[in-house]
């Protein structure tokens, strides 16, 4: 490539050796590092820099306004024997398991669903976008207003159509909060994984399909031979991402439980931000987050060597 | 025509093989099910928004699901009498800044590493993809410590400088794909005419498509909404919160 000094037309210079001054401007390494520069250092100031302080952090007994000692692994031996910390794993896990697998059935199936020709079909197809866009908080009041105790719409249709007598108390019984709040992170998540699905579906050869009928295959057969292995890769990339955020879930929590009732819906999130911020165990509370890393770590790495190496990795196009 | 080879054969083609009671069984009705499932918490809220206030409570008496006699009166109290406006001013700000800290930011270092390929570009790729991967939730407590180091706190470069943290990776990783498009004879002509590498940034790469804006608002929005989430992080880390500390920090 032209990465050597280019003379500007007109400009009559004698030949000289490259200075270091010219080296900073045109080499390429240097002038790398010159526009990587402002990424860089808002990304290691307030992402790599946090990111290590937070795991020094849940080695020390740091409270807020105090700077901790090194105190070793006692914040992880204490949280060992804590149930409140294992109760919020086992949320965790429940809430990321049964909202991932359901929010990638029902996202498959409305992205197939989409991909029919229907009438209106970007309408539908924007307005189907909208759960996501939307702010998570501001979706969580309305789940919040719709799982009142006393004035749940859900709860009146159903005593209107007698099925039941008093009230549901979504929120307040330790099972239903938590069924609650994983259904409103499905109705979330489901969007996002239909609409990313849909677009890998777009991309399928008809001819496949031509063939298949040809054969006489069945709807199913066709979706099952063909349609799933061909569309795995984009299966790969949405579903860890759905597990990845549904994991670390916490505004959606917060906002509507505040980890309540007696804790079952604390997830890890909610469970280090209360230890840390609001109690101010800021050591804990790393501890409780850096807790996550593991699991994040497995579901990335299963992605990025586990399930096929794929260029969108480094930025390039699907293929 | 090859474009259309491309269109999904289920859609174009074998869709005359249904009858249409088959379509509605199949199609319109667990779509039209999925759709009120996605829809009904807004159109929820927004009734709420407008219904006076004793049908809200009463449902008994008033059908809830409509009302026949609309109120603007909760939205002029939240504009009139709290200070909503304000926070709605914040949130702009703090939106337009970081998102155009994030664009500048990430603009610069995709070109770094699609174009320049320095050494060790395909790392910092790599790693740029895995900074998206790390979610906020496991950051917010280090962040708590650092905007105090950083002497931030309580200011709203607070904010202006840790969403970039979440905007840079996407946003790179994005126009890395999209520089990528722009064919490398258009720069290297640009070279052998004497232009700056800065010069066939903006007047090359960066004219050749629309992407800009694209992104741009694309951006905007993810601060915008993702500001709620942060904001509560930030400014509850006041150990001293009271009533009154609480309200001024709304406020900001």
């Amino acid at each position: 490539m032209a990465d050597t000094l280019f003379e500007r037309p007109g400009t009559s210079r004698v030949a000289r050796d490259v200075t270091a001054w010219d080296r900073l401007k045109v080499h390429r390494d240097w002038l790398g590092m010159w526009f990587m520069l402002p990424a860089l250092a808002i990304l290691i100031l307030f992402l790599a820099y946090p990111l290590g302080l937070g795991v020094w952090l849940s080695f020390t007994d740091a409270r807020i306004g105090r700077t901790g000692a090194f105190i070793g692994i006692e914040n992880y031996e204490w949280l060992w024997g804590d149930s409140v910390f294992w109760l919020s794993v086992f949320n965790t896990l429940l809430y990321t398991v049964v909202a991932s697998i359901i929010k990638f059935a029902v996202g498959l199936y409305l992205a197939v669903l989409l991909n029919h020709s229907l009438p209106f079909k970007a309408i539908i197809r924007s307005v189907v976008l909208i759960p996501f866009i939307v702010p998570t908080v501001l979706s969580a009041i309305a789940f919040w207003w719709l799982y009142d105790s006393q004035f749940s719409i859900i709860s009146w249709s159903l005593r209107q159509a007698g099925v039941i007598t008093t009230n549901i108390d979504f929120l307040g019984d330790p099972w239903n909060a938590r069924w609650s709040v994983i259904f409103a992170n499905i109705w979330r998540g489901v969007p996002f994984v239909a609409i990313t699905l849909l677009a890998g579906l777009q991309t399928m050869p008809p001819s496949l399909y031509e063939a298949a009928t040809i054969d006489g295959a069945s709807r199913w057969q066709m979706f099952r031979y063909i349609t799933y292995p061909l569309l795995t890769p984009i299966i790969a990339v949405v579903m860890t991402f759905s597990v990845l955020f549904t994991f670390t879930d916490f505004q959606l929590i917060w906002a509507m439980t505040r980890g309540g009732p007696v804790n079952a819906t604390h997830l890890m999130a909610t469970l280090s931000y209360q230890r840390a911020i609001l109690a101010g165990y800021l050591g804990e509370g790393a501890a409780i987050s850096t807790a996550m890393i593991p699991f994040l770590l497995a579901a990335i790495l299963l992605s990025w060597f586990g399930l096929q190496r794929r260029k969108w990795q480094q930025g390039e196009s699907n293929d | 025509m090859p474009r259309d080879c491309r269109l999904p054969i289920i859609s174009e083609g074998m869709s005359y093989l249904e009858s249409l009671p088959r379509r509605l069984v199949t199609l319109y009705l667990p779509l039209g099910l999925i759709m009120l499932v996605l829809l009904f918490p807004f159109y929820w809220m927004a009734l709420t928004a407008i219904k006076p206030d004793e049908q809200l409570l009463d449902l008994d008496r008033f059908n809830p699901f409509w009302t026949w006699t609309p109120t603007l009166k909760h939205i002029q109290k939240l504009l009139f009498e709290t200070h909503y406006p304000l926070w709605l001013w914040n949130t702009t700000m703090v939106a337009m800044a970081s998102t155009i800290l994030s664009i500048i930011a990430s603009v610069l270092a995709a070109y770094a590493i699609v174009r320049l390929r320095y050494r060790g570009a395909q790392w910092v790729g790599g790693a740029i993809f895995l900074a998206y991967l790390i979610p906020p939730s496991i950051l917010f407590i280090p962040l708590s410590t650092v905007v105090f180091q950083y002497g931030l706190f309580d200011t709203p470069f607070a904010l202006i400088l840790t969403y970039p943290t979440i905007l840079i990776p996407f946003s790179t990783w994005l126009l890395m794909g999209y520089f990528k498009t722009i064919p490398f004879e258009l720069e290297e002509c640009a070279l052998i005419d004497g232009a700056s590498r800065w010069q066939i940034l903006t007047k090359i790469v960066l004219a050749a498509g629309d992407a800009r804006a694209d992104l741009g608002l694309h951006l905007l929005l993810h601060a915008v909404l993702e500001r709620v989430h942060l904001r509560a992080h930030l400014h509850l880390l006041d150990p001293a919160q009271d009533g009154a500390g609480r309200d001024r920090q709304r406020v900001r």
